[in-house]
């Protein structure tokens, strides 16, 4: 089990301390549970990872591991480019404590990563998919409780990955994994359940598929807003316009989809959805979170997942919001 | 396995492997790499002593002037070597901070390990081998000459674990570090007998704990040497222990700044 309780993280700069990466993110991964971690480029999913390995210590906040964890493996580290991927192996060993068995776990990491004789040349020399092959095999020959995989899964080639995935598979009915990956596949692949990390902090899904949704989610919106910024500057309005139409259709079938609706409101007719993102497209979006109120007054609910505004300043400097439109939809559903 | 290991038995396994990892690296890298290493000083000792020559000067401070050389020289590479290996013990071994188990500290202590025992190798291939040109290198006082290379030692330690952590801080430091050398090649007397200087000279000279290691070390291979009647082991000593414990306090605050950067 690893507890993660309510974990700071910032980095030093060199102009003083940086922004907060992690803040206040709190979950606990049961023994067993495998876990994917989304988020954007930046977000701190390695951050985090590096955390729960041990390798870094979080400036505020506790985290306990109560089992054996593994090193995240990744691209950075981990590895020292001077040595050959055999003296790499025997260090790795070493402070593992496994002296006695050291030649069998070696001829094992040979004969996973498949280096053939590169395993005696410098690591400097490996490309990013043979050092992540020797990583990979490396993590493998210890017993750990829970493996932490940085992106180490993406590398290498078709076969190593179909490899990489058998012997995932072999070690799931007693370990667990960890994993950042931007493959959505990958994720469904070998997590059950995952943590979605935007803006410092971290929301748990039981359901993987629920996390990439809400990651998707809130990608789209992001989009959505950055394109309404950039419309009146745009040269090629037309693309812009068709762009937004593209992104808030798909971000009204990913809505409808959560609330159970069956399409968006073209598609279930409703006349007045249909108006104000018309009206909508013309002005402003923004965002609105959970615990804000909107321009009508409505309580975003908590747990709710952050949605689109639109923000209208007509003479009456009149706001209209979507998530009025929803309810509306839900009621026109449920009425027909 | 892993379970029952306690913190001590990580450590002392961490260092084992760091040290044979650091000898591969500084034994293996390049080619010939242990060449080099028994060159440096040779070449030193060599080019000095013809110098002196060329000088008349076939004594110094009532011994022969190769051994005086050859002990300076020696001793002050124990000091020189281990400061400068360590100081960059963290930057060179930053790939495998990604273990929990291996923290900055350990990095340089086993470098520093590492590095003594090679001076130590070193000075016994230097010693056996004009032992074998017939000079008289036996040393009269062995514990003294031991005394006086493990402060050294331990003053290099001290150094490099003051500098390592505060040249990750602050990088100019390094380079400061890499000057202040050459002065205090000088300043410690291995070319020049700090006990011919005179006397306002000689007490700053003094303050410097290198002086006190070199003369105690020329002392200890020949009784009759005129060291400088100042001599004090426990200035030595009490100068390693200090430094070696405001290196390990820096290691100690700054730990966690060390791995992320």
């Amino acid at each position: 089990m690893i507890v993660v309780d309510n974990v700071y993280k910032r980095y030093r700069t060199d102009h003083g301390p940086g922004k907060w990466v992690l803040q206040g993110v709190s979950f606990t991964i049961p023994r067993n549970l495998s876990v994917g971690l989304v988020g954007e480029n930046g977000a701190g999913k390695s951050t985090l990872l590096r955390l729960i390995g041990g390798v870094d210590t979080p400036n505020k906040g506790r985290i306990e591991r109560n089992c054996r964890v593994s090193w995240p493996m990744g691209f950075a580290g981990g590895l020292q480019p001077s040595l050959t991927g055999r003296q790499n192996t025997k260090f790795v060993c070493r402070i593992h404590g496994h002296v006695d068995d050291i030649h069998d776990r070696v001829a094992f990491v040979e004969e996973f990563a498949e280096l053939g004789d590169s395993f005696d040349e410098p690591v400097r020399t490996y490309s990013s998919g043979m050092r992540s092959r020797l990583q990979f095999g490396l993590s493998l020959a210890f017993d750990f409780d829970v493996y932490i995989s940085d992106e180490v899964t993406a590398a290498g080639d078709a076969a190593f990955r179909e490899k990489a995935a058998a012997a995932f598979k072999q070690l799931s009915d007693h370990a667990s994994i960890i994993m950042v990956s931007h493959g959505e596949g990958t994720l469904r692949q070998f997590c059950t359940a995952g943590i979605w990390l935007n803006e410092g902090r971290a929301h748990w899904f039981d359901d993987i598929n629920e996390s990439l949704r809400a990651y998707k989610k809130h990608q789209l919106e992001n989009r959505l807003v950055d394109l309404v910024s950039k419309r009146p500057l745009a040269e090629n309005q037309d693309q812009v316009e068709l762009e937004i139409g593209k992104a808030e259709q798909q971000l009204m079938a990913l809505v409808s989809l959560e609330r159970g609706i069956a399409g968006t409101p073209e598609a279930v007719g409703h006349e007045e959805g249909k108006r104000i993102i018309n009206e909508a497209r013309n002005y402003g979006i923004q965002l609105l979170r959970p615990g804000e109120v909107t321009q009508l007054g409505h309580v975003i609910k908590p747990g709710a997942i952050p949605i689109v505004r639109t923000f209208i300043p007509t003479p009456q400097n009149r706001h209209v919001d979507l998530y009025d439109l929803h309810t509306q939809c839900v009621k026109a559903e449920s009425a027909k | 396995m892993n379970r029952l290991r306690t913190p001590a038995s990580i450590t002392v396994s961490v260092w084992k492997a760091l040290i044979l990892r650091e000898a591969v690296s500084r034994l293996s890298t390049g080619r010939a790499a242990w060449l080099w290493l028994l060159l440096e000083p040779l070449v030193q000792v060599v080019f000095l002593l013809f110098i002196f020559t060329g000088f008349q000067m076939r004594f110094v401070g009532g011994i022969d002037t190769g051994l005086w050389l050859m002990v300076g020289m020696v001793a002050f590479l124990m000091f020189r070597r281990t400061g400068t290996q360590t100081q960059n013990a963290i930057d060179a071994n930053r790939g495998l901070f990604t273990y929990r188990q291996v923290k900055p500290i350990d990095t340089v202590l086993a470098r520093g390990a590492l590095e003594g025992f090679l001076i130590i190798v070193i000075a016994l291939v230097l010693f056996g081998a004009t032992y074998l040109f017939g000079m008289d290198v036996a040393p009269d006082n062995p514990l003294l000459v031991v005394e006086a290379f493990l402060g050294l030692w331990m003053i290099g330690m001290g150094f490099g674990l003051i500098t390592s952590v505060v040249g990750e801080l602050i990088p100019e430091v390094g380079k400061i570090s890499g000057i202040v050398m050459t002065p205090l090649y000088f300043a410690s007397g291995t070319m020049l007998p700090i006990a011919s200087i005179a006397h306002p000279y000689r007490d700053w000279l003094l303050l410097n704990p290198l002086v006190h290691g070199l003369d105690a070390a020329r002392l200890g291979f020949a009784p009759y040497y005129h060291a400088v009647p100042e001599l004090s082991m426990a200035y030595l000593y009490g100068f390693a222990l200090a430094s070696i414990f405001v290196g390990l306090a820096l290691h100690n605050r700054f730990a966690e700044r060390l791995i992320e950067q």
